[in-house]
C-alpha cells in the first residue's frame, strides 16, 4: 500500500483537490466568522464546488468537514443533521451524474437553509427537515435529467450506511439526557441490524456481479477457445481504474463494462474470429461491428448509462487510428482507454478462467505482454493506464490482493 | 425511553425494508440480464428477426388467458427473453442460413435448449430459470410434466416462427394440427383466443 501523500502526488487531480480545499477552507472561515444561518448558507456553497470536480467526490468527506465544524458553530444538531443528510444524498446525487451538479447546489442551499430555520424551534425538527429536504432536492434533480431513480441506488449499500447514519444520530440525540449505557446499547442494537442488513446486500450485489461474469462468458461457449472472464479481471479492472483516477462510485460500472465489453463478438461469426490467417478486408469490416453492436446490447439492458459509450470506445487508439469512430486521445473516454489495454492483456496472454486458450495465437508470458503494452504505449494505448495496470499487475502478482 | 423506541423502531424499519426490497432488486437484475440476453441472442441470430419482445407480449397474454399465477406468470415473460440463450453454442453459420437445414444441422440446432438450461448454470441469477430453458422445446406428449411455462413458450415461439414463414392462418392450423402432439392443448387454445381477441 502507497501512502496517501504519495498517491495524491501521483494523481493529475491533486492540484484540483488542494486549491478546492483551499477555497473550502476560506468559505469556511469566512462562514464562521459571520456565524448563524447566513454563514451556514456561504459555508454550503463549498460543497457544490466539491462537487464540481466530479473526480473529487470520492474525497467529498474529507473536504467537508470544515462545514461540518462551521456547523456545529451554529448548532450541533444542525451539523449531525448535515453530516446524516450527506451521506444520505450523496451517493444518490453523484451515481445520477454532474449534470445535477447545479441543481444540488440549490438543494444544499434550501436543505440548509430549512434546517436552520426548523432547528431553532426544535433539534430534532431541524434535522428531520434537513433530511427530508435534501431527499425532495435529489428527487427533484432525478427527474429533472429524464432519469429514473433507480432502486438499488436507493437502497443499496451506500444509502445503508446513510440510514445508519441518520439512525444512529437521532438516537445519541435524544439519548443525550440518558445513561451513556444505555445510549451504546441502543447503538449497539442498532448496528447489529444494520450489519444484517448490509450483509444481504452485499451477498446479493456479489450474487448479481458473479451473473454479470456469465453473462460476459456467454462468448465463450459460441467460441471456446476465446477465455472467459474471471473475478480477477474485475479486480484488475477496479484496482487499475481507482489508480487512473476514476472515482470510487464509478468503479463498480467499470468493472461491468470490462465483464461485458466484448457482447458484441457474439454477433459476429466465429468463423473470422477463429481465423488463423490473416483477415480480409472484409472480414475485418465484420470485425470492426462488434463494439457498436456491444453498446447497442448493453444500452438496451441499461438506458441511459455512460457504459455502452465506454463499450463503443474500446478500440479506439490514442493516435486515432482506432475503430469504430477514430477518435484521438482526449475524446476516448478513460474506462475506454482502460478496457483497451485490460483486453490487449487478456488477449495476449490467454488468461481464462478455466484454462482456455485462443486457438490462432501462443499465449505469451506476462512480462512479455507488459513489454508489448508498454510499447505501444502512447500510439495504442494511454500510457498513464499503461503504467498504474503494470502497478496493479506487480502488486497482485505477489499476492497482495 | 424515547432512545429505545427509536431504537425499536429503526431496527423494525431496516428489517421491513430490507425483506421488502431485496426481492425486488432482485428480479429487477434478473430482468436486466434476461434483456441483455434476448438483445445479443437478437444480434446472433438474424432468423429472430426482433421476435424476442413479441415473443414476450405474445407468452404474457397466453399466460393470462390461462389464469396462471402472478409468479408463474413472471417466470413465464422471463424465460421467453432468455430461452434461446443456447444459440450461443450454436455456430453462428448455421444460424445465418435459412431454415433448410440437414438433419445433422438439425440435430445441432436441437441441442440448443439443453445448452441453454447449461450455459444458465454460469449466470447464478438466472439459474433458477435453467430447467424452464431445458425444456423450452419438448414435445408436450413425450413430457407432460414440463413446466407451464415451458410448455406456452414452446407453443409460443413456434407460433411467431410459422407466422413469418406462412402467415397467420396457417400458422394457427399447424399449431391446431400437433395440439396434443407437440402442444399442450390448452396452450393452443389460449393462444387461438388471444389472437381472435388480437383481430
Amino acid at each position: 500500500m502507497q501512502s496517501a501523500s504519495k498517491r495524491v502526488a501521483n494523481d493529475d487531480g491533486a492540484l484540483e483537490w488542494v486549491l478546492s480545499l483551499g477555497v473550502c477552507a476560506l468559505l469556511g472561515i469566512i462562514g464562521s466568522q459571520l456565524g448563524g444561518a447566513t454563514g451556514a448558507l456561504i459555508g454550503s456553497l463549498f460543497i457544490a464546488l466539491v462537487f464540481l470536480q466530479g473526480r473529487l467526490v470520492e474525497r467529498n468527506f474529507v473536504a467537508q468537514i470544515p462545514l461540518y465544524l462551521l456547523a456545529a458553530k451554529v448548532s450541533i444538531p444542525l451539523a449531525f443533521a448535515m453530516v446524516a443528510g450527506h451521506w444520505i444524498v450523496l451517493p444518490l446525487a453523484v451515481r445520477h451524474g454532474m449534470r445535477r451538479v447545479a441543481a444540488l447546489l440549490i438543494g444544499e442551499t434550501v436543505a440548509v437553509g430549512v434546517g436552520v430555520w426548523l432547528a431553532s424551534i426544535h433539534p430534532i425538527l431541524g434535522l428531520v427537515g434537513f433530511v427530508v429536504s435534501r431527499l425532495i432536492a435529489s428527487m427533484v434533480m432525478a427527474k429533472g435529467s429524464g432519469m429514473p431513480l433507480d432502486v438499488g441506488t436507493i437502497s443499496g449499500a451506500p444509502a445503508w450506511a446513510a440510514s445508519v447514519g441518520f439512525l444512529l444520530t437521532t438516537t445519541l440525540l435524544i439519548s443525550l439526557g440518558e445513561e451513556t449505557s444505555t445510549v451504546l446499547a441502543q447503538v449497539l442494537i442498532l448496528s447489529i441490524v444494520w450489519l444484517g442488513a448490509l450483509r444481504a446486500y452485499l451477498k446479493a450485489s456479489q450474487e448479481f456481479s458473479d451473473s454479470l461474469i456469465g453473462l460476459g462468458n456467454l462468448l465463450s461457449h459460441a467460441h471456446p477457445y476465446t477465455g472467459g472472464h474471471s473475478r480477477r479481471v474485475g479486480y484488475l479492472a477496479r484496482e487499475t481504474g481507482r489508480k487512473v483516477g476514476i472515482p470510487e462510485w464509478r468503479l463498480d460500472e467499470v468493472v461491468q463494462a470490462a465483464l461485458l465489453h466484448d457482447i458484441g463478438k457474439l454477433a459476429v461469426d466465429e468463423r473470422i474470429l477463429e481465423k488463423p490467417t490473416k483477415l480480409t478486408d472484409e472480414e475485418f469490416a465484420v470485425i470492426k461491428t462488434h463494439p457498436a453492436i456491444g453498446e447497442s446490447i448493453v444500452n438496451e439492458v441499461l438506458e441511459h448509462k455512460p457504459m455502452a459509450k465506454w463499450i463503443r470506445h474500446h478500440h479506439e487508439r490514442m493516435d486515432g487510428r482506432g475503430y469504430p469512430d477514430a477518435l484521438t486521445m482526449k475524446d476516448i473516454p478513460m474506462e475506454s482507454r482502460l478496457i483497451a489495454v485490460l483486453d490487449a492483456y487478456d488477449a495476449m496472454t490467454g488468461t481464462s478462467a478455466d484454462g482456455h486458450r485462443r486457438l490462432y495465437r501462443d499465449p505469451v508470458s506476462s512480462e512479455k505482454a507488459l513489454a508489448e503494452l508498454k510499447r505501444c504505449a502512447g500510439t495504442q494505448f494511454d500510457p498513464r493506464v499503461v503504467k498504474a495496470f503494470e502497478t496493479v499487475l506487480t502488486r497482485s502478482k505477489r499476492g497482495m490482493l | 425511553m424515547i432512545g429505545w423506541l427509536i431504537c425499536l423502531a429503526g431496527s423494525v424499519v431496516m428489517v421491513a425494508v430490507t425483506l421488502w426490497h431485496l426481492p425486488v432488486l432482485r428480479s429487477a437484475r434478473q430482468r436486466m440480464l434476461a434483456k441483455g440476453i434476448a438483445s445479443a441472442m437478437e444480434h446472433r441470430s438474424p432468423f429472430l428477426g426482433g421476435s424476442t419482445l413479441a415473443l414476450e407480449k405474445l407468452v404474457t397474454n397466453v399466460a393470462g388467458e390461462l389464469g396462471l399465477s402472478g409468479r408463474s406468470e413472471r417466470n413465464a415473460r422471463l424465460g421467453a427473453l432468455i430461452c434461446d440463450v443456447g444459440l450461443c453454442a450454436v455456430p453462428s453459420e448455421l444460424l445465418r442460413k435459412p431454415m433448410e437445414w440437414t438433419p445433422k444441422e438439425q440435430a445441432v440446432f436441437d441441442r440448443h435448449p439443453a445448452s441453454g438450461g447449461a450455459i444458465l448454470k454460469s449466470i447464478p441469477l438466472l439459474t433458477e430459470f435453467g430447467g424452464l430453458v431445458r425444456q423450452h422445446h419438448t414435445r408436450f406428449e413425450s413430457e407432460r410434466n414440463a413446466p407451464v411455462e415451458s410448455r406456452i413458450i414452446s407453443a409460443c415461439s413456434d407460433y411467431l416462427q410459422l407466422i413469418r414463414h406462412v402467415g397467420k392462418d396457417r400458422a394457427v392450423i399447424a399449431l391446431e394440427r400437433q395440439s396434443g402432439f407437440h402442444y399442450d392443448p390448452q396452450v393452443v387454445e389460449a393462444i387461438k383466443k388471444v389472437v381472435s381477441l388480437e383481430k
